[in-house]
């Protein structure tokens, strides 16, 4: 009995022992080794999820918004047969079997089957259960307007880079650098709560556009397109004062949720990196400048009555012939001849000078990317055609924003502005970190010479005047037509049948400032047959929306609301 | 006259007692520890469906928007009537003066919030 208990207690001391050196090893000689190999079991790293920020417009509608999608992807390794799989996944993510076969077929451990999944196919590869495949998290760029504002809000990649418009312009304050984070882990892969958030969001942008004025301003342009069976088309609107783009668009356009499948034509935008020459809404330069340099006055009188004139050694036609026209008929009828007698008054300097001072040939500084700056020689290349030719819109390259900011000091006072499309940036949490501040803002002309022109301008819309069209019943509208020849690249002359219409007006005379420009109307040329009634469809609605009152019907005890922020 | 010896009420108390509390120590520990990992996985549960409902919240709000866009409102009227702005001639404008006056009942002087 009691050599058993020797034996017993002998065994339970060696237990112990082992027990004890075996805590050693674990504990003290390999613990660094054991408690690394420990926590990689423990723990898993993962991503942050980035997101972009948000995009509104003025009136804090969503227009680019992220969606939770997941992406499939597949382990090569683990996948059971390949062409199998590759028939059956083929059924349902619109992909050819045999694209998919070199994928489940392709080397290393972790190869990307199909991004951003729409939430039903997700459900069904997954009801599948498939070895080898997996879903990933990942975020879509959406936008909920498709077209509308396409060329504004821009577009990203299929990794959510920018690529184009605000989203690139300001891609550093609507994306974040994200990171890892660490999660703890049971031996069942079940994860466990890190009070850690597992997403973060850049900054949202608050754009200036107003959806409902970019709406109709993109139905007007639709309209015009099928109308003329133009080549293309641009319109802008844009508060005058402060410089606040409300909508621009062209034609052709795109839908900013398939970017990558669409043309360079599409992706165009034209208001800002297409430049043209601008014929008779240029001549608010000379005009100006005649008023302001005090060549002229609104009484001189200029003979128009031959239809033509001589500069250099070309001859330049009335598009119809006039007879003794006042300064103020000149602009009114928008006369050639007339226009060129002003310029040669002012002499090639002073229209240079004022064509400078209403920022052609220099960007505007508009926060989109792709501006170019239109282009006018310095006056030493000027040939003798040159003053006359400038004086009515030719041998001059302009951008329609450039022709629209000019307008614009006209219709505030004189004050040349920074056009600009973007208001503010909130950080996610609400706070402004970002609003847009002009640089000093430039004069170009005197408060007196502005009035005095928009006066004129009104004329334009009057009866007589080549911008009839774009008259708006209650308000008076402000405006110019122009109708430019395009340069034929194979003869190297003007082309006889493509031109370029356009009509830039404000309505009423303090109220937002619109330009539209048609390229290649068919059957029609003339800015105030082809632009100017597209300007009184875009103004007509947006007076409406925007809750403007009818002057006619001032006095008649009408209550005016302001509904505008 | 009976006597109690100390060393015996000692062993016959004390022991036993400090036995059991450190038994309940040991178990209130890792009762405690079991309890902070099952919220633990609480927490995560909840963490999961409040990331599922985000996400249908993003998806419905992506959704309202694209619903409310003048062009989806146009493209339902295909057809139907041509949505346009009102005639500024035949609307009502009514002026909107400072601070909004309380709405009054049928009682005097009450306010309606």
């Amino acid at each position: 009995m009691r050599k058993r208990a020797i034996i017993l207690n002998t065994a339970i001391i060696f237990g112990f022992v082992a027990v004890f050196f075996r805590l050693v090893d674990l504990m003290i000689l390999n613990h660094g080794r054991l408690s690394e190999k420990a926590k990689m079991q423990q723990l898993k790293r993962e991503d942050i999820q980035v997101r972009r920020g948000t995009i509104f417009d003025r009136m804090g509608r969503e227009l680019g918004v992220n969606l939770e999608v997941e992406s499939l992807y597949c382990d090569p390794e683990s996948v059971a047969s390949p062409k199998n799989t590759a028939y059956a996944l083929s059924k349902v993510i619109n992909k050819k079997p045999e694209a998919i076969v070199a994928k489940l077929s392709a080397k290393g451990r972790f190869v990307w089957l199909e991004r951003k999944l729409r939430p039903e196919t997700t459900e069904r590869i997954r009801r599948m259960d498939i070895k080898g495949l997996g879903f990933k998290p990942d975020a879509k760029r959406f936008y909920p307007k498709k077209m509308l504002a396409s060329h504004i809000i821009g577009a990203v990649g299929i990794d959510n880079q920018a690529l184009e418009g605000v989203e690139l312009r300001y891609d550093k304050f609507l994306r974040t650098p994200g990171g890892k984070i660490f999660i703890s882990r049971d031996a069942k892969g079940r994860t466990l709560s890190t009070g850690v958030d597992r997403e973060s969001k850049g900054s949202n942008i608050v754009l200036t556009i107003d959806e409902a004025l970019q709406s109709i301003v993109e139905k007007g342009l639709d309209d015009a397109m099928v109308r003329w069976q133009a080549a293309a088309a641009t319109a802008i609107m844009m508060d005058p004062f402060t410089g606040e783009i409300l909508a621009l668009a062209n034609r052709p356009a795109y839908d900013a949720n398939n970017a990558m499948f669409t043309q360079d034509s599409e992706r165009r935008n034209r208001a800002i990196t297409d430049c043209y020459e601008p014929g008779s809404t240029f001549k608010i330069i000379v005009g100006t400048a005649a008023l302001e340099e005090k060549v002229v006055n609104l009484d001189t009188k200029f003979d128009c009555s031959r239809g033509e004139i001589s500069v250099g050694n070309a001859v330049i036609h009335d598009a119809h012939r006039h007879g003794v026209l006042t300064f103020r008929e000149v602009i009114q009828k928008s006369s050639n001849v007339g226009t060129i007698q002003i310029g040669m008054k002012l002499g090639k300097e002073r229209i240079y000078k004022y064509a400078k001072l209403f920022g052609f040939g220099e960007k505007t500084g508009i926060d989109l990317p792709g501006e170019i700056s239109g282009w006018i020689r310095p006056t030493k290349k000027w040939s003798a055609v040159s003053p006359g030719a400038i004086a009515i819109g030719q041998e001059v390259a302009v951008t329609p924003l450039q022709i629209l900011r000019a307008y614009s000091a006209i219709a505030n006072g004189g004050i040349l502005v920074t056009p600009h499309v973007v208001s503010e940036v909130r950080s996610p949490d609400g706070n402004s970190i970002y609003s847009f501040s002009a640089a000093e803002d430039k004069i170009t002309i005197s408060r007196k010479t502005a009035n005095i022109f928009k006066d004129i301008l009104k004329t334009v819309t009057e009866e007589g005047g080549t911008g009839k069209s774009a008259s708006v019943e209650g308000n008076p509208v402000a405006g110019k037509t122009g109708t430019a020849q395009i340069i034929d690249p194979r003869t190297k002359r003007y082309s006889r049948e493509k031109y370029v219409s356009s009509f830039v007006g404000f309505v009423p005379a303090d109220e937002p400032i619109i330009a539209v420009v048609v390229y290649e109307p068919k059957g029609q040329i003339y800015g105030g047959v082809v632009a100017a009634p597209i300007f009184k469809e875009i103004a007509r609605q947006s007076l409406s929306y925007l809750n403007v009152q009818r002057e006619d019907m001032k006095g008649e005890n009408i209550l005016v609301v302001d509904r505008r922020r | 006259m009976k006597h109690i010896h100390k060393r015996s009420i000692f062993s016959f108390l004390l022991i036993p007692s400090a036995i059991v509390c450190f038994l309940f120590g040991i178990f209130l520990i890792v009762w405690l520890r079991s309890s902070v990992r099952t919220v633990e996985y609480s927490i995560a549960s909840l963490d999961n469906m409040r990331l599922e409902a985000i996400k249908d919240r993003k998806t419905l709000m992506a959704e309202k928007a694209s619903l409310l866009s003048l062009q989806s409102i146009r493209n339902m009227q295909e057809g139907k009537s041509n949505l346009v702005f009102p005639d500024r001639v035949k609307v009502i404008y009514v002026k909107r003066e400072g601070q909004s006056i309380p709405f009054r009942a049928s009682l005097k002087g009450r306010r309606f919030r």
